[in-house]
């Protein structure tokens, strides 16, 4: 409804076809107008983001840097996951072995940011991508989920082919921009879908049916409705987009990365998307354990949280590898983290709505940890802190019950979004000084 | 009236919704479902809540307030007020809507999100057969609105109907999903089943359903049946799982290739069972010189030889699997309603290796309890559970199935008894305890007949039961009983209109719309009819748009969205004439899985529906349509319509069949001329006539309006 209003409002302004084109189609004013128009010039630097998101609220909290030293925290067992010194951003702290994997300069940029998520709930996780009603929409009322707004706030800057997330992964939630739900794409089908036909008469027979859909475009155009008009829009730019996509393709295909649909191959296809520039924020899924109520000696904690650094750090080493780095920032988020007393023996962990750690990297972020732990009843929580430190404090400028949001609106700096921006799309909470470069 | 003044009628008809007692006489509450006065309190103050807040709504709309989406009342006030829409009510009944929109309706939708006729009836007409609306039908329609219900009768009886409902329920019911691995916690050493069999466990109950929509049984019979439409293939695993727990691995089966002097061939199946010995097929030879590891006979525990029954045992001594079961191929095509009912412990049931005796079976007496939906193999699999879960996970999803609700923290129901809460979520206040206060209680009626991984416990439980969910209480009672008063929920009508709103829309209703209200208590009033809930949900504005309702207002109002894979599918099938031409090729087969399809996530209410032709939506089709050509043209699924040997006709039917726009559409001709002008253009550029044609083909194919559901 919104949309359609501000379509009304565009065609009753007498507004330009490239505005009318950007409103219908939901794609950033860059794409439509290149840089031709210097009103949508970018404010700063923006970043790609790789985002690894999970409705089972994986164990990834238990064994990070800020919950070590803390009296009762029961730290996974498993000598593959024994205390180790990790340095972040030149400072020293411990945390489980595999952390102390990442690449230096990934450590030097790397934030450990404790926070609550606010509900215990599974199918909940579209409230937390929510920031429960605090997230808005690009007009500031409606509710917009967190990958979605960040995108929307980038993706001009970065002029990417689309303005919405691409999802690699199924995460569980049914994850919407602008309130269109976005449907997951396995690497393995990216491949034979933006490859394309072959060289030959196959190929030019492509380009045919390019021209002639522009054609039955411009037929159906003339009779539809407005919302067969935005469709129509939609329809076209997918195929521009997917033509333009399939004439970049075919080197980066060929660099014998593979594309698997687990998380080292969705890391693969994510940087591959970046190089293409085909979307701002790509959603993949790294697990770190799992819903792991029940995990025996939580070996599988153990086990997946070193392959989950591994794709972590495969992921690294490819943004170096392709010199993209510094233009992309990573981040993780879970419906809620896990309980840290040691309950079950030591055979599982219970869902905890009061502490999650999200793990941020990237150029904007001083690497360090924010945040940190308090004693909640039987188990922890996160708890207040300093945002100019970072450093616990119950009564602290942060206070626990904002973490949500203030971890959203770090990244959210992180990524170069201008401050204004985000007090009008973010309510509450405040970025952090203390995890900024 | 004024606006506030509809509304207060609005809050009556809802107060009168909620309140009513069930029409459906099984299930009164005289049957033991006991409305505890706290809850009946509670719907009394959810129903205020609701009715002031369609007052408020009504009232700031009435004086032109500003909302936070000052949508499109502000347009209607100018370019609408005659509509009838400012009230948030569409335009009331069918019949209702017939006088209306005659009228009303801007035919050309540029100011208003209303529809024309010819967008709305292609789409209902697609979606429920796949077929494409011809002029004569838009033009009935447009003449008289109130047809479209005539219309969507006679459009439910073409077969592909039944194929889209069958797809819907699948995953509406929880019934779809990779079995091959998920069914192992039931039948161990199964992951290799027959892909026949394990079809036919994805494909049980929505038969069922489908049996109980055809016969206009209550749609609510899909939460109490204890009748099912199975196969004996089928029977034959419901019967083994219900087996003791140590029974499987029993060594007490032997099967024999060639008759010795102790192993006597038996004289047919009855005999088999009686004295459990079997006769390997002729087709299968056992190669006793392969390592040593054959012999003739051999003896199996039961879960081998379930594995035996089926063809999918890998023998040692044989290096192909078993190609030719023992459960033939016939046993899985000989569906038939069958009743099951619970056999008293103790008592002797009827063998799952007694083939000759399940093939005649009507009623199947079974320790374990089948009922409903939420008890069969599919749903158990696709939900699993475990000592730490102990069958919230079970409890929570057949609800979410059965009534489109899941539990909330802020809608706390407490059960009469609640002993059964997890003491380590049993503070009083908490999030968890908001939950599990009615969660845990209710696991009880699973956990009392199943064991963690769905089979059949030793003895059955006596732990205490008692349910309690969005204002509905029952004490005490069995899985029966559980099934019974979820069936008579009164979510239960709004829960699957809502469920069809998503299916039709790709998006929900408001369901404080008056309209959606209508229509759900149109529901209820026909007994739960199903036939009668999507006649009429689909000729409601709520999916015709033909009048501008309160949920057009507050949702993203329009959406055309792309066809997703159930419903393209379904489109090829009707208008190519070819049924199950999506499965017909492994490659098209392999394509098609890559486009989105409405799936419901674990504990997810609502849907994911993909309706954005992004460019990977459109890559895929891109992929599906290229496959497709190659077999619809010049090939032999319909080698009579689409031949480049006869271009022009197929030109016809392209655009007419393939692209569904009908040649009294004014659309027709200049897509006609693209299309033959793409035919032309592509043999200029060197192509054969048959590439020519595919590539034709595939153009239409992947027009908007074959690609989209409302052009």
């Amino acid at each position: 409804m919104q949309r359609r209003n501000l379509l009304k409002m565009a065609v009753s302004a007498g507004a330009t076809a490239p505005l009318w084109r950007s409103l219908a189609s939901g794609l950033p004013m860059s794409w439509i107008l290149g840089d031709r128009n210097p009103a949508f010039a970018a404010e700063g630097p923006k970043q790609f983001l790789i985002v690894s998101l999970s409705q089972g609220g994986d164990p990834l909290n238990a064994n990070t840097p800020g919950t070590y030293g803390v009296q009762d925290v029961y730290h996974n067992p498993n000598p593959e996951m024994a205390e180790t010194p990790v340095a972040l951003g030149g400072k020293m702290t411990t945390a489980a072995k595999p952390w102390s994997t990442l690449p230096e300069w990934a450590r030097q940029r790397a934030v450990f940011f404790h926070h609550r998520t606010y509900t215990n709930a599974h199918p909940n996780f579209f409230k937390v991508l929510n920031l429960f009603g605090a997230a808005k929409s690009t007009r500031g009322s409606g509710g917009e989920m967190l990958p979605s707004l960040m995108a929307s706030e980038v993706a001009t800057d970065l002029k990417t082919v689309q303005a919405e997330p691409l999802v690699l992964a199924n995460t569980g939630a049914r994850l919407t921009f602008a309130g269109r739900v976005l449907a997951p794409s396995s690497p393995s089908s990216l491949v034979q879908i933006l490859g394309g036909a072959p060289p030959g008469i196959a190929k030019d027979l492509e380009a045919l049916r390019q021209k002639d859909l522009a054609a039955i475009k411009a037929e159906l155009d003339g009779r539809g409705t407005p919302a067969q008009k935005e469709f129509l829009d939609r329809h076209a730019l997918s195929f521009t987009q997917l033509k333009d996509v399939r004439d970049k393709i075919g080197s980066l295909l060929a660099d014998g990365a593979a594309w698997t649909n687990d998380a080292l191959g969705q890391v693969n296809a994510a940087v591959t998307m970046v190089q293409l520039k085909l979307s701002p924020v790509i959603v993949v899924s790294i697990p770190f354990g799992g819903d792991n109520h029940t995990d025996p000696g939580l070996v599988k904690e153990a086990a997946q949280t070193v392959s989950g650094v591994d794709a972590i750090t495969n992921l690294m080493t490819r943004l170096e590898a392709t010199g993209l780095k510094d233009q992309v920032t990573f981040a993780t988020c879970h419906v809620f983290g896990r309980t840290l007393s040691k309950q079950r023996d030591g055979n599982g962990r219970n869902h905890n709505q009061n502490h999650h750690t999200t793990l941020m990297i990237g150029k904007g972020l001083k690497g360090g940890v924010v945040g940190g732990l308090v004693k909640m009843g039987s188990d922890f929580g996160a708890d207040g802190f300093d945002s100019s430190t970072g450093a616990v404090n119950p009564t602290g400028d942060v206070r626990a019950t904002e973490t949500l949001e203030s971890m959203a609106k770090t990244l959210g700096k992180a990524l170069g979004i201008a401050d204004a921006v985000l007090e009008t799309r973010i309510r509450g909470g405040k970025a952090v000084p203390a995890a900024l470069a | 009236m004024t606006a506030c003044g509809r509304f207060t009628d609005v809050q009556n008809r809802r107060k009168a919704w909620i309140l009513a007692p069930s029409s459906h006489k099984r299930h009164r509450p005289s049957r033991g479902t006991t409305i505890a006065l706290m809850a009946r309190m509670q719907m009394y103050r959810r129903v205020a809540l609701a009715a002031a807040l369609l007052a408020t709504t009504a009232c700031r709309g009435q004086t032109g307030q500003a909302d936070d989406e000052p949508s499109s009342q502000g347009g209607s006030k100018g370019g609408m007020g005659g509509r009838g829409s400012g009230d948030g009510g569409a335009a009331g009944s069918a019949g209702g809507m017939a006088g209306q929109t005659a009228s009303t309706v801007d035919v050309t939708g540029q100011t208003s999100g209303t529809q024309p006729p010819a967008a709305y009836v292609a789409k209902v007409k697609r979606l429920i057969n796949g077929g494409v609306a011809t002029s004569e039908e838009v033009a009935m329609v447009t003449a008289n609105p109130a047809s479209l219900k005539t219309l969507i009768d006679t459009w439910m009886t073409d077969p592909v109907f039944k194929a889209k409902m069958l797809a819907f329920w699948s995953e509406a019911l929880q019934q779809r999903g990779n079995l091959n691995s998920s069914l192992t916690e039931q039948l161990p050493g199964f992951t290799e089943a027959n892909p026949a069999t394990l079809a036919a466990v994805n494909e049980m109950f929505a038969m069922t359903a489908w049996d109980i929509v055809a016969n206009d049984r209550p749609f609510n019979e899909v939460v109490t049946t204890r009748k099912f439409m199975v196969n004996t293939a089928l029977l034959v695993l419901l019967s083994f799982m219900d087996l003791p727990p140590d029974e499987g691995k029993k060594r007490d089966i032997t099967i024999f290739h060639n008759p010795t002097p102790t192993i006597i061939a038996p004289a047919d199946l009855s005999e088999s069972a009686t004295r459990k010995v079997f006769a390997l097929p002729d087709a299968f030879v056992m190669d006793p010189t392969n390592g040593g590891q054959c012999s003739d006979p051999m003896v199996l525990n039961h879960d081998t030889f379930l594995r035996v029954l089926l063809g999918s045992y890998p023998i040692p001594c044989q290096p192909n699997r078993l190609s030719v079961p023992i459960v033939t191929t016939a046993d899985l095509e000989d569906w038939r309603m069958v009743e099951f009912t619970r056999r008293p412990e103790g008592s002797v049931g009827t063998a799952y290796y007694d083939i000759a005796a399940l093939r005649k079976a009507k009623t199947l007496a079974l320790r374990q309890p089948r009922v409903g939906f939420f008890t069969t193999l599919a749903f158990l699999a696709r939900n699993a559970t475990n000592e730490d879960n102990d069958f919230r996970v079970t409890t929570n999803q057949t609800l979410i199935a059965a009534l489109g609700r899941a539990f909330e923290d802020e809608k706390v129901t407490i059960p009469v008894r609640t002993a059964a809460v997890s003491a380590e979520h049993a503070v009083p206040g908490t999030v968890c305890w908001s939950c599990h206060i009615s969660l845990d209680p209710m696991r009880n009626y699973f956990a009392n007949e199943f064991l963690p991984n769905y089979r059949a416990p030793a003895m059955r439980g006596t732990g205490e039961t008692s349910f309690g969910f969005l204002d509905v209480t029952s004490d005490g009672g069995d899985i029966y009983k559980f099934a019974e008063t979820t069936g008579d929920h009164p979510d239960f009508a709004i829960g699957w209109t809502q469920r069809l709103c998503y299916w039709s829309n790709s998006q929900p209703c408001s369901e404080e719309d008056p309209e959606f209200i209508r229509v759900a208590q149109a529901f209820k009033a026909s007994k739960f009819k199903f036939k009668t809930l999507l006649r009429e949900l689909l000729a409601s504005p709520l999916v015709t748009a033909a009048a501008e309702t309160k949920t057009q207002r507050e949702t993203n109002g329009t959406i055309v969205s792309v066809a997703r894979r159930s419903h393209l599918c379904a489109d090829f099938a009707n208008r190519l004439m070819t049924p199950d031409l999506c499965q017909s090729d492994a490659t098209l087969l392999r394509l098609v899985l890559a486009l989105p399809d409405d799936e419901y996530g674990r504990g997810a209410v609502a849907p994911v529906q993909a309706t954005e032709p992004t460019l990977i939506n459109s890559g895929t089709l891109n992929a599906v349509c290229d496959r497709l050509a190659t077999l619809v043209v010049d090939g032999k699924p319909t080698s009579s319509r689409i031949t480049s040997a006869n271009a022009e006709a197929s030109f016809d039917f392209i655009v007419g069949n393939v692209m569904g726009v009908p040649s009294g559409d004014p659309r027709y001709t200049p897509l006609r001329k693209i299309v033959s002008d793409h035919f032309a253009a592509a043999k200029s550029a060197k192509a054969n006539s048959t590439q020519a044609m595919r590539s034709a083909f595939s153009l239409a194919c992947q027009s908007p309006t074959a690609a989209a559901i409302g052009l």
